[in-house]
């Protein structure tokens, strides 16, 4: 039984991990794909597994039969991670009245709240449950080290609760390479889902009493007969057309009133193509990306020309993203020798290619463009050639991702790859009636981030979207209207929107001037790789159409500092401190407050760390999953050790204070690393030994963070005798950890504080949680030694 | 015609944090209900046109249009949201808002934006070609549309963004200053800032300049009128020819916006529609025949009607841009029901960014987007077979 006990255990953070990134992952579609749904969605998740791990969890294991109500809840956790799918992809109908709305923060919350709710608070009590059944069964085992032999039950208790973490993220990290390299690039969500209630039905079926054995109860012979059914039901939908079924009518209603022709995942994201009297659009996450054989003549003729008029003669051009559906023809009309162009997601090209139109046709066959398959930064990096205009249409920096595009590292690169009468052309939001506070915040900062690295700079306001021209030379401010015009003559260009009155039009200064008045007041500051600012004003920009009073609360938070964060820290210390002094063992808030800062530290460390890969070496996406799992490796490791360290030593204090100890140090030498690094890259070696040292470092952090679970757990069931208690309540403390993290990190400290100084918000939080650790230990030495020798004896 | 404009929803007080509000057909009833109660319990007070006068930048100045119900609260009846506005409360508009039992426009003389574009951008197609014209906004508006192109604006109130002090002559000096034909209302609601453009076409008029209104039409017969008497051109969006959508994706109702039309036809305006093609929400063959039919039927044929694509805006993120057939087959279906002069608008480049005439078919005014390229109308008539051509024209 032992043993169908710990596979159900691993299955469980297997499911977990799969059901949190497939909801997550269909959750961005159906919202928008910038950072703080991200931030939202893993929130909510974490909120609801740890509000299940510590409510529910403990309830079930007051169950009188433990193991039928470990088995239930599994059923249930499968089928609602299937409902779930089924939600995301049909709640839309229900809740707007106007296919095609986006949603504010608000909705965005209580929607995947609602979602999530069955899902991870089922999910959260699988743990608690776990944690209960493991010590049951290990007791009718074999004994467990000297201490559990001497029948010492916080120690059985501890181990049960260590051994439980230890191969839930075993099953985590199984989930996270499976799902990335198996369940994503072969089977749609509905199939992952059935193939998770196949392998759940399965352990399930094992763990309950056979029903064919004579002397068992008559609910457990049902339960057994039950689950025996849904498995060849669940194979069956499976295997035959059942599961294409499901999912091809819930993304119809997901899509209702479109022509879908193709929907598809893959491991950056989801590609949807809609067919509407011959127009194609293809969506990525939900969002418009390109309009095929008719795209936005506006955009795209001002986008291209805008920058190739002012040159005096463009030969070789690269696009970042967005060529496909317009700007690769607009370039082409001019005599160019060659367009390269980088694509953020190589799929969007690919499907493109799948639904020729005459336009797209004209565009990606033209022997003068060649496709790379690759990020642009990272191609950008790489490249020997130098470029005459270099045009990067990514228009809102609303995620870590596309903001690395917006950095002034960026446009140094840039800058380092445009001939000397170079270009660099991008597009942000703007308003020619009315410039916002939240659009001359964005529009201010890449400006000022621009003139840091260019000369000169050109700034052409419009109706929706601005651009900027930057050069070395001054001859892209230099060409005025008539000298643009008389280009487009020269070349011969066949345009429709610009014509020598429009370019009158646009040109205007009275544009530029207002413009200039209108960011005059911002206070942006630079945007950096570190400190990507942008993200920020990005997302209080978004913000402002969907709930503009909440951008109250982002006004606040872009003036928080680490010196008021540094007050506040030691305010709530003091606070602590001396509700401690007050209490006769303040142990347990201490290990409380330890574990939550140990998951806070854990999710930073993790964000820190892709975040930092990403902006080093320009790509991320095969190498997301192997960061996690190294981490995730590094928290099993750091179990294992913690759980064979508690066989021999039975005093944990000393050595959870070197475990923050541990903590604080890594957390001021992560960054430092990272900020040296970047000049360093050029070489082969050292990229190599880089890419080493984040797996290893992904390694470390997360051994420093799994190893404090087990020796909180034992020290904290010396003064709680309760296990599922225990376990509940800190597995819970370190997923409210997560949870603020993960918010807090993603989308208030990174962008406005950036990497350095985001270490040192950990380095404050830890500092606190061990003052009041030590605090407590200091006090059990002095007054309650003698209780201890009694437990401990 | 005012009693059963009144009849209709009565808008609550607008607080400042209840415009992410849906409105449902519930809603509308519980709303119509309370209206209609109220007008029987009181009966219609009479209007009483007051002196407009200066308020001090603060409080603005009193509105027009409104009347006293019980207490110190007003109704405003500018348009047909006809808002029960409570003391120290604004309309649904955000702008109008009521003072010790008065009702006060806080926008007026309070622009957010002042400059200048081509008159084609309004979109007014027969109203002295290629011209330039000074653009006026203030802050407001009362819709709620999901793919407002100026919510930066239009779904704000006063003090929320940028405003600045601006006397209606003070406007018409800098349209003479900047050498401009004519003065536009436009970018967010002008019916909202109903006084303020009064006064700037009043003052606009007596310097020889022309003006225009780019509007949702959604304004009482009897404001309208009284503000014709000053008005050249008056583009008028018709979002779409079906309730529903004017329920659900701007937060009102269609009847009032052909009232307007009609009243716009009687009074013998100058006017242009807009239809913006939303492709699943409104671009059902069958409306927009409907459509066609009831403006030939009740507007005339020579009414200019353009077909706009739609391109993701605002809160309308997640939908395609209009196909180009489907705006070609609205087009088509205008023509087959008899209009005389139809657009296709954001298709830069497109052949029906031009005016032919309806008689000979030659092409009369030759458009990509903004840009006039050569226009062959004479004195109001076909240069090329006399065919007499709706609008307003270069007299010379």
């Amino acid at each position: 039984m032992k043993n169908r006990l710990i596979s159900a255990v691993v299955l469980m953070g297997f499911s977990g991990l799969v059901a949190q990134i497939v909801l997550l992952r269909e959750l961005m579609v159906a919202f928008h794909g910038n950072e703080l749904s991200i931030g939202v969605v893993m929130a909510n998740w974490l909120l609801l597994e740890s509000a299940g791990a510590y409510f529910l969890g403990r309830a079930i294991s007051r169950a009188k039969r433990k193991r039928g109500a470990f088995v239930l809840v599994t059923v249930l956790f499968t089928f609602s991670f299937l409902a779930a799918i089924y939600a995301v992809r049909t709640f839309k109908g229900l809740l707007t009245v106007v296919p095609g709305e986006g949603l504010g923060i608000v909705p965005m919350f209580t929607v995947s709240f609602l979602i999530l709710l069955p899902v991870s608070l089922l999910h959260g009590a699988l743990f608690t449950s776990g944690c209960n059944l493991h010590y049951i069964y290990s007791a009718s085992g074999t004994p467990q080290g000297p201490a559990a032999a001497a029948g010492v039950s916080d120690t059985r208790s501890a181990f049960s609760i260590a051994r439980v973490y230890i191969y839930e993220t075993a099953g985590t990290i199984l989930g996270g390479l499976a799902l990335t390299y198996l369940l994503i690039p072969f089977l749609h969500s509905m199939k992952i889902a059935l193939v998770l209630a196949l392998l759940n039905f399965a352990v399930c079926a094992l763990l309950v009493e056979p029903f064919w054995r004579p002397r068992v109860p008559l609910s457990a012979r049902a339960a057994g007969v039950f689950l025996f059914g849904l498995l060849p039901l669940t194979a069956f939908l499976l295997a035959g057309p059942g599961a294409d079924g499901i999912h091809l009518h819930s993304v119809q209603r997901q899509w209702k009133s479109h022509h879908l022709v193709h929907y598809q995942n893959s491991r950056y994201g989801n590609i949807v193509v809609v067919e509407r009297e011959g127009e194609y659009t293809f969506f990525s996450d939900g969002l418009p990306v390109v309009t095929a054989p008719h795209p936005d003549v506006v955009y795209v003729e001002e986008f291209v020309h805008f920058p190739m008029l002012s040159h005096p003669a463009p030969r070789e051009v690269l696009v970042l993203s967005g060529g496909a559906g317009g700007v690769l023809r607009e370039i082409l009309k001019h005599d160019v020798e060659r367009v390269d162009y980088a694509e953020i997601d190589p799929l969007i090209p690919e499907v493109i290619q799948k639904f020729p139109t005459p336009l797209t046709e004209q565009e990606l066959r033209d022997p003068r463009v060649n496709i790379e398959y690759l990020d642009g930064r990272f191609f950008l990096k790489r490249t020997p050639r130098r470029y005459d205009v270099i045009l990067s249409a990514f228009t809102d920096p609303s995620t870590l991702q596309i903001n690395r595009f917006f950095t002034r590292e960026f446009f140094a690169l840039a800058e380092n790859r445009l001939t000397p009468d170079g270009i660099l052309v991008l597009g942000l939001p703007g308003s020619t009636a009315y410039l916002s506070r939240e659009m001359a915040d964005l529009n201010a900062m890449v400006l000022r981030t621009l003139e840091i690295v260019f000369p000169h700079v050109r700034v052409i306001p419009g109706d929706g979207v601005n651009f900027y021209l930057a050069s070395r030379s001054q001859g892209v401010t230099g060409a005025g209207p008539a000298d643009m015009a008389a280009r487009a003559a020269t070349r011969g260009l066949d345009l429709a929107l610009i014509t020598p009155g429009y370019l009158e039009y646009r040109l205007h200064p009275r544009w530029l001037d207002r413009f200039l008045a209108g960011i005059e007041e911002s206070a942006a500051g630079i945007n950096r790789d570190f400190k990507p600012l942008g993200v920020f004003y990005s997302l209080v920009y978004w913000n402002e159409r969907f709930s503009p009073s909440f951008n109250q609360v982002f006004r606040r938070s872009e003036k928080i500092g680490l010196p008021s964060l540094a007050g506040l820290f030691l305010v709530c210390s003091l606070l602590l401190l001396l509700a401690a002094s007050r209490m006769r063992d303040p142990m347990k808030p201490a290990l409380s407050l330890c574990i939550v800062s140990t998951g806070f530290a854990g999710m930073l460390f993790d964000l820190i760390l892709i975040f930092a890969f990403q902006v080093l070496f320009g790509y991320i996406f095969l190498w997301l999953g192997l960061l996690v799992t190294a981490f995730m490796a590094g928290v099993m490791a750091g179990g294992l050790w913690m759980t064979a360290y508690l066989k021999k030593v039975d005093v944990t204090v000393p050595a959870i204070i070197k475990l923050e100890l541990g903590l604080i140090v890594f957390a001021v030498l992560l960054p430092l690393m990272f900020v040296k690094a970047g000049p360093w890259l050029v070489h082969a070696w050292f990229d190599y030994a880089l890419r080493a040292a984040f797996l290893a470092l992904s390694f470390l952090s997360g051994i420093l963070v799994g190893a404090e679970f087990p020796l909180a757990n034992k020290e904290y069931l010396k003064v709680s005798p309760s296990l599922s208690g225990t376990a509940g309540l800190l597995y819970s403390a370190d997923l409210w950890g997560g949870w603020l993290g993960g918010i807090l990190g993603g989308v208030v400290l990174l962008p406005v504080l950036g990497l350095l100084e985001t270490s040192l918000v950990i380095v404050m939080f830890k500092i606190s949680s061990l003052a009041l650790l030590m605090f407590a230990a200091r006090r059990r030495s002095v007054e309650a030694a003698p209780d201890i020798k009694g437990i401990r004896s | 015609m005012e009693a059963t404009v009144l009849v209709g929803r009565r808008r609550k007080g607008y607080n400042g944090w209840g415009h992410m509000k849906n409105t449902c057909r519930r809603e509308f009833l519980r709303d119509a209900l309370k209206g209609s109660a109220a007008l029987l319990s009181l009966g219609s007070l009479p209007f009483i046109p007051r002196s407009a006068r200066a308020m001090g930048a603060r409080r603005g100045r009193e509105a027009l249009f409104y009347r006293q119900l019980e207490g110190t609260t007003v109704q405003c009846q500018l348009c047909p949201n006809g808002c029960a506005i409570p003391e120290g409360q604004s309309g649904f508009c955000r702008v109008r808002r009521n003072f010790g039992g008065k009702l006060h426009s806080m926008v007026y003389g309070r622009p957010c934006s002042v400059d200048v574009g081509p008159i084609e951008k309004a979109p007014l197609f027969h109203f002295l070609p290629g011209h330039q014209r000074l653009c006026v906004a203030t802050v407001g508006c009362n819709l709620r549309c999901r793919y407002c192109q100026n919510w930066h604006i239009s779904q704000r109130g006063p003090g929320e963004v940028k405003e600045w002090d601006m006397s209606a002559e003070e406007i018409v000096h800098e349209a003479q200053r900047q050498g401009m034909r004519s003065i536009s209302f436009t970018y967010s609601e002008p019916i909202v800032f109903y006084e303020y453009m009064l006064d700037i076409s009043q003052a606009a008029r007596q310097k020889g300049l022309k003006t225009g209104v780019v509007s949702n039409g959604y304004i009482n017969p009897r404001p309208l009128r009284a503000l014709l008497a000053h008005m050249d051109a008056v583009k008028i969006d018709l979002k779409a020819f079906s309730e529903d959508f004017y329920a659900d994706v701007s937060s009102a109702r269609l009847q009032p916006v052909l009232e307007t039309l009609q009243v716009l036809k009687e009074e013998r305006a100058y006017f242009e529609i807009v239809n913006l093609v939303v492709p699943t929400l409104n671009d059902d063959p069958g409306d927009i025949e409907k459509m066609c039919v009831w403006i030939r039927d009740h507007l005339g044929s020579d009414v200019p009607l353009h077909f706009s694509r739609f391109h993701p805006t605002y809160k309308l993120t997640n939908l395609p841009a209009t196909p180009v057939k489907t705006l070609e087959t609205a087009i088509r279906i205008a023509y087959d029901s008899g209009l005389e002069y139809v657009y296709i608008g954001n298709v830069p480049g497109h052949r029906h960014n031009s005016t032919y005439c309806p008689q000979c078919k030659s092409r009369l005014i030759h458009r990509t987007h903004f840009s006039v390229l050569s226009n062959d109308v004479e004195k109001g008539r076909c240069k090329f077979c006399g065919y007499e051509i709706h609008g307003i024209w270069e007299e010379a």
